[in-house]
């Protein structure tokens, strides 16, 4: 928590440094044929280096790339290291029976719609005789008469839902 | 277990689905029809919460979506939706 807030805190700050008049400099200054050798974390700029300005800006760059690393959460690096199988499933029963815990106080329950077991051999009900005309005839008849049936349902008004109670 | 699908006579095409609805094989008309997988899925689901008899043990062993001149075939068996599409060829003539 103080590490975000030191790095919260400072953000203008930093940005001002690195934003300000520099935002206009050439990155790459062509008399200065020197490699850019500035360790991470160096502010002051090397003396022996003509322009300063150059060093400057590197060590801007490496200001930015050091927030940037001190700020980054690297999730692999910490967490990486690879749950064994044993542990994963241990978690992952542990998880759902605290899902299931919530969940069946609330009254719902959290259950894996699974399909029944089923035949032996799909193969011979697959290449079965396919059902006859006079069965399919019934079903959509039965179909016909069960949605024909939904539609004429109708509320029939006789009294008022609402009743006053206890109005003089 | 291979289950020889592409042997059915009249087939068209097959599915092999798990029980969360991944395709594990498929082939013919059907082959890599997830939509049509994810709504097979679904039948049975349904039809697996209808009860047959008193007896919550009874289960169906088939499903038969019926077209003018095809259908569907659907069972379920080890954990896994089979379903076969052939051609309709009514097994009796119409007697109305």
């Amino acid at each position: 928590m103080g590490c975000c807030e030191s790095c919260f805190g400072d953000q203008a700050k930093d940005y001002d440094r690195i934003d300000g008049p520099r935002e206009t400099d050439p990155l790459i200054n062509p008399a200065n044929g020197q490699p850019t050798t500035q360790q991470f974390g160096e502010s002051i700029p090397q003396p022996s280096i003509p322009q300063p300005k150059q060093g400057d800006e590197v060590s801007a760059l490496t200001r930015i790339l050091q927030k940037t690393a001190s700020d980054t959460v690297d999730v692999a690096a910490t967490e990486g290291r690879g749950i064994e199988q044993r542990e994963f499933n241990d978690k992952a029963k542990q998880y759902s029976n605290k899902v299931n815990m919530v969940l069946s106080s609330s009254g719902k329950r959290y259950s894996k719609q699974s399909i029944p077991n089923g035949v032996t051999a799909p193969q011979i009900i697959l290449a079965s005789q396919p059902i006859s005309v006079a069965d399919v005839d019934l079903i959509s008849t039965a179909a016909l008469k069960a949605s024909q049936a939904l539609k004429d349902v109708k509320v029939e008004h006789k009294e008022d839902l609402v009743v006053p109670f206890g109005v003089p | 277990m291979t289950v020889p699908l592409d042997r059915i006579p009249d087939s068209l095409g097959y599915l092999v689905l798990a029980d969360d609805g991944a395709v594990i094989n498929s082939g013919g008309d059907l082959e890599n029809n997830e939509d049509i997988a994810k709504l097979f899925l679904q039948m049975v689901h349904t039809a697996s919460r209808i009860p047959l008899s008193s007896s919550k043990k009874d289960k169906y062993r088939k499903i038969s979506v019926v077209w003018d001149n095809f259908m569907y075939v659907i069972t379920v068996s080890q954990h896994k939706v089979f379903i076969s599409k052939r051609k309709y060829i009514p097994p009796d003539p119409v007697t109305a």
